[in-house]
Parts: structure tokens; sequence; C-alpha cells
């Protein structure tokens, strides 16, 4: 067995890793920014917004997400849309996990009771300030679990990415296994990073989750 | 008109609907300064509503409410009513203090933080000071050793008395309490009681919606007997409880009393 | 312009490519409830070694990618001698995967089982397998019909993963027509349609399991 193939071709790897990486991050500010839209639709007066809205979300959670991206990449430019791969797997990941995004952000806003916000009002605090003080920094805490799980579920997806070529770490790792001809070796090594990251990037969130939400714990 | 007269806030044929329900029906009531109204009445009659209307948390339909002679939500105006600006409307709303049944408080932040907060988001206090007259607050209603703690790690009854310092900090020019201890587990209810009878003895001028009978026969100055959206009568404690002058009060004390003198033993 | 004609002309194609896809989910499915019920009574068996290899494989399958696993396996077949199993791998793979979240699911029905039926039959004196077998089991796969339900969904639309690797499922044979029509939404429209309607379908048929298993109870 050739264990040094996967780490003589580091740096290759090490290359996909890092577009792996920025992807993600990329993709999840999209997605909140498109959950934060999604959210201000709902509220929007204009009947038609909130109606093409919810068809988006309704097609975006029958579709799985490779035939998502072969839309994207194929259809668009037919109608006169012509965006590069990396550009075409980032709007991709962002509209399909925009959706998932804003449930969680509006259970999360709607889950802050009336009576909190009326004890604002009775003080004096404007609206504004209502969301500001109160309703938003409780909302983060308790909507990162349910973020980060859709995050960790995004980055496990930019795997997929690679069949458009994009040249994250999924990718470097089928050139790699073509030239070196140690699949097994090289797939380890991979597969291996990938869990590491994974499962630091859970235990992360839990600590922060805790440690978020300790002040709602302790009678 | 004599100064002296102005009610602390009045409440002029007040109604309001729920679609085909009405749930107050041409309430009028005038608080004086320094007097301790207590509501009461079975549920459903629309006691706490009235507070939501007298605190214009939810406008009324119809009538007008006044805040020492100043009309709230609404200016008089000679072509016909004006709606107030929603900073006005804010304003008015800071010089009514209210105690919630389901406490209210804001779990992120700790208990001087939530008695701050107006302090510094509304008056405009630097948080030094703010926190002195959270300080002052807290040690009125017993509470100067929970500065720092969150609420989640206090008692309901010691919930409910930051939720009064809260509402007085910003020093309201009248305070309404909508069945503040109903929903407390029975042996924290007296310390909020015992809060609130002081407050009365200081003179401030409360609203108090409540079931508590011995309460509001030794701390108010009138109670108001409302049913089915109704006012049905004002008097105070020792007219009311004796001799009511209307049927409906006379039932309902008959079966509230009871219960109230048969916990007495 | 929009080619209706090449919609109509590709729908068979695509109709018969369909059921690869349905094949491909139901095996998967089969697969994924058979492990994870094995994984989450492994779980709450109490013995060490087996709760540790149940979450061994948990956090093996959720802690890295489904293409990369699909990838391994197929790579992996060849070299236990079976080759030309892009379909065999396509299923494994999913199913693996699938499974440790039904291991999650049906760990959770399991344990909300109330305690006092297990008591009961205990009294009564049914050996430890009886008591799952007839009693436990039963009433948790009822419970978590539902989340199975969206579990299946969700094997559904893992399928697509498998044209990677050549599996004549729906999304390779459109990638197919379209590479060699060049033009693309005539052909992913319907493939779209395709699969909210067979997850449709699969939403019909736990209802009706549903009401069916509700009834006898």
């Amino acid at each position: 067995m050739d264990w040094l193939a996967p780490f003589q071709n580091m740096p290759a790897l090490l290359g996909g890793l890092v577009t792996t990486i920025w992807i993600t991050i990329a993709a999840t500010i999209c997605s909140l920014c498109g959950a934060m839209l999604i959210i201000l639709a709902d509220q929007a007066r204009l009947r038609w917004l909130r109606q093409l809205v919810r068809v988006y979300i309704e097609a975006i959670l029958g579709i799985p997400i490779l035939v998502l991206l072969y839309i994207v990449y194929f259809v668009l430019p037919d109608l006169g849309v012509k965006l590069g791969e990396i550009p075409s797997g980032v709007l991709t990941l962002t509209l399909y996990y925009s959706p998932y995004m804003a449930e969680v952000l509006r259970g999360a806003l709607g889950s802050i009771t009336t009576g909190q916000r009326d004890a604002g009002r009775m003080i004096g605090l404007s609206d504004f300030d209502i969301l500001r003080r109160i309703t938003v920094p409780q909302s983060i805490g308790i909507a990162l679990p349910g973020l980060t799980g859709l995050m960790i579920g995004l980055a496990k997806d930019t795997a997929i990415l690679s069949v458009i070529s994009v040249q994250e770490f999924t990718y470097e790792t089928k050139l790699v296994v073509s030239r070196t001809y140690a699949p097994f070796e090289v797939w380890t090594v991979v597969a291996a990073t990938y869990w590491v990251l994974l499962t630091c990037l859970e235990q992360l969130t839990r600590l922060g989750e805790y440690r978020l939400n300790r002040f709602r714990e302790m009678r | 008109m004599n100064e002296a007269t102005i009610p602390a806030i009045r409440t002029a044929n007040v109604t309001k609907r729920f679609d085909a329900l009405r749930v107050l029906d041409d309430v009028s009531l005038d608080v004086q300064e320094g007097e301790v109204v207590c509501v009461i009445g079975p549920s459903g009659s629309g006691k706490s509503t009235l507070l939501r209307v007298m605190s214009w948390l939810s406008p009324p339909d119809g009538g007008r409410i006044e805040l020492r002679g100043e009309r709230i939500g609404f200016r008089d105006a000679p072509g016909g009513d004006q709606p107030r600006s929603s900073a006005e409307v804010r304003r008015q709303r800071s010089r009514i203090g209210m105690v919630f049944q389901s406490l209210n408080l804001w779990p992120h932040m700790t208990v001087a933080g939530n008695v701050m907060e107006g302090l510094v988001s509304v008056r405009g206090m630097t948080k030094i000071e703010a926190r002195e007259q959270a300080q002052k607050h807290l040690s009125r209603v017993g509470l100067s050793d929970k500065l720092d703690v969150f609420p989640a790690q206090i008692s309901g009854g010691q919930q409910q008395r930051v939720a009064i310092a809260r509402a007085l900090a910003m020093e309201p020019e009248i305070l309404l309490f909508d069945e503040p201890t109903s929903s407390l587990d029975p042996e924290l209810v007296d310390e909020v009681l015992e809060v609130m009878t002081e407050l009365a003895r200081q003179r401030t001028t409360m609203v108090v919606v409540t079931h508590e009978m011995s309460f509001a026969a030794q701390a108010a100055d009138r109670i108001a007997f409302m049913d089915q959206g109704r006012l049905v009568e004002v008097a105070p404690p020792a007219v009311l409880f004796r001799e009511p002058a209307e049927d409906r009060t006379r039932q309902f004390l008959e079966r509230a009393l009871t219960r109230y003198r048969l916990l007495l033993g | 312009m929009f080619n209706s004609q090449l919609m109509l002309d590709s729908l068979p194609l695509l109709a018969q490519a369909s059921t690869v896809t349905i094949k491909l989910t139901v095996f998967a499915g089969i697969l994924s409830v058979v492990l994870g019920t094995l994984s989450a009574m492994a779980q709450l068996s109490g013995q060490a070694p087996l709760k540790w290899l149940s979450r061994a494989y948990v956090s093996l399958m959720r802690g890295t990618p489904l293409f990369v696993q699909l990838l391994v396996v197929f790579l992996t077949l060849p070299m236990i001698k079976i080759d030309n199993a892009a379909f065999e791998a396509a299923v494994i793979a999913i199913g693996l995967n699938s499974g440790a979240y039904v291991t999650e699911i049906v760990r959770g029905a399991i344990m909300a089982v109330p305690r006092g039926h297990v008591e009961a039959a205990d009294a009564v004196g049914l050996s430890k397998f009886t008591i799952s077998r007839k009693i436990v089991l039963p009433q948790a796969l009822k419970t978590c019909l539902p989340a199975l339900t969206a579990e299946m969904t969700i094997v559904l639309k893992s399928t697509p993963l498998a044209s990677v690797i050549s599996v004549t499922e729906l999304t390779y044979t459109g990638v197919l027509i379209q590479s060699r029509a060049f033009t693309a939404i005539e052909i992913f429209l319907p493939i779209a349609m395709g699969y909210i309607l067979i997850a449709q379908i699969l939403l019909r048929l736990s209802r009706y399991f549903e009401a069916r298993l509700s009834l006898r109870s």
C-alpha cells in the first residue's frame, strides 16, 4: 500500500481544502442573507412577492441539490445568465439552504413572547429598540443550533460541486487518485480529514450553544 | 378646571370589540392621584383588556383615555381627532407603569439589566447612573442583593418584584397591575402583595386587577366590579363587600368570598 | 425558445429512468431502516462495545460527505472482486449513510415507548427478545413514521449522486439528453417535477400506512 501518496500530494489536496472552506463560508453568509430576505418578503405588502417566495421555497424543498446545480449551471446560460463554476456553486448552495435557514430564524424570532415585547413597549422602547435589545439578542442563541447544523450540511454538500469541476477538496482528491493509482490510501486520508474538521466544527458549535444559552438553564 | 380634581387617569366611555364580541362596553372610570383602585370580576369580564386599553397597548375602538388631562393616542383638534405620532405615544406610555401576570422579564439580561434598560435606552442615562437608580428601586422591593443574577436563577415571586422595580424605575405617574400574583405558586404570592401594600401605603396611584380579595379589602380605596365588559359597580371595599348595590355583584362576591372564608376556616 | 417537442420526446426515456430512481430509493431505504434499527438497538442494549460501534458508525456517516462515501464504496467494491456494480454501490452508500440518521430517529422512538408497557410484559414473563419484537418495536416504528418518511424523502433526493458513477437513473439520463440536445430547461423541468412527484407519492404512501397503523391500535 502506498501510504505516502496522499502526503506527497499535500499541496494539491490542501489547495482543494482551502477552496472548500472559503466556499462554505461564502455560501453560509449568502444563505443567511437569503434567509433574512425571505423573512422580510413574508412581511411584504405586495401579495405577488409573498406568493413568489412561497413557490420558490416549495420548489427548493422538493428538488435534489444536484439537480438544482445542473439547473443553475446549464439552464441559466440559456436564459442569458453566464456564471462561472464557483459562482454557480455558491449560488446553488445559497438557493438551496436559504429556505431552511429562514425556517430556523423564523422559529427563533417567533419564540420571543409577545409579553416580552409588551413589557418593552410599556417602558417606552421603540419597535426598533425592541428588536435590537430584546428579540435579536435572544434569537441568535435560539437559532444557533439549527443554523450551525445547516452550515455543516452545507459544508458536506460542497463535495457535490466537484461534478461541475469546482476545484474543491473532493475534486482535487479525484485528480490525485487518478495520478497515483492509490484510491484507498488517498480517500482514507481525505475522508479522515473531512471527519476531523466537521466533527470539530460540531463540537465547537455545541460549546457555543451552551455558553450562549447558559442564562436560561439555571433553576 | 381645578388642578386638584384632574384624575390621574380617566377612562371615558371606552369600548373595544374583538370580532363580534364587545370586550369592553362603555366603560368609564376615573382614578384620582394617590388612589388605589382594585378591579375584580369573573374571567372574561374584560378586566385585563381594560388595563391594556388604559396603557394604549391595545387602543380602544371608542371612547378616550386621559393621563392627567392629556389625551392618549390622539390630539383633540378643531377639525377632528389627530392621531399622535408613535414617538409621542411611546412617551405617554412610559409615564404609565405596568406589571404583567406573565412577569415578562427579559431572560437574557440580569436583574439590574432589566431595571436599567428603560433608563438607558429611553431616558438616555449613562450605565453608571442607571445602575444607581436600579439599585435604589431594587432595594425598595427588597432585592438589593440580586442585582447581577439572571431571572432564571430567582423565584417567581422575586421575578415579579423585579418587574415592579423595573416599572418603578421609569417613575411612572400611575402603576397598572394585571393579575400580578395569578401565575405564582401560593407561597410566593405574599412577598409580592407585601410590596404592593407598601406602595399603596406610600400613596402610589395604582389600578390592580386581582383575585386576591384580602388584598383588595385592605389596600383598595375603591373596588370596581366588572362583568361581561361592563363596569357594574364601583365603591369602597367596606360598602361593596357588605352591601353591594347590584345583584350581579352580590352573586360574584358570594362565590368569591365563600372561597376566601373557607380558606380562613 | 422553449422546445416543447423536445420535452415531450424525452418523457418516455425519463419515465423509464425514474423507475431506476425508485428502485434505488426503495433498496437504499430498506437497507437504511434495517441498519438504523439494528444500530439503535445496539446503542440501547447496554453493551459497551455495541454502543461504541454504533456511535462510531453514526459519527463517521455524519462527519463525512455522502458524495465521498459513495465514491469510496464504488472504488472499494472492485477490491473485493465485485466489478461493474455502480447500482449496488449507490444502494450501499446511500443506505449506509441514511442508516446513521435513522439510528437517531428510531432510538428516540424506542425511548419514547412508555416504560409501563415494557414492565408489564416483563411481569407477564415474556423474554426480552419477544418484548422487543412484539411490543417495543411496533410502537416505536409507528411513532417515528413521519420522521422516517422525511428521511426516505432525503434518500430520494440523494439518488442523483448515483448519476456520477453512471447509474442510469433520472438525473443521469437528463444530463445525457441535455449533452446531445444542447438545451437544458426542457429536460430539467420535467426532471425536477419528477422528483417532486415521487416525493408526493412517498408522502401519500406514508400517510396511508400511518392511518392503517392507527386503526389497528
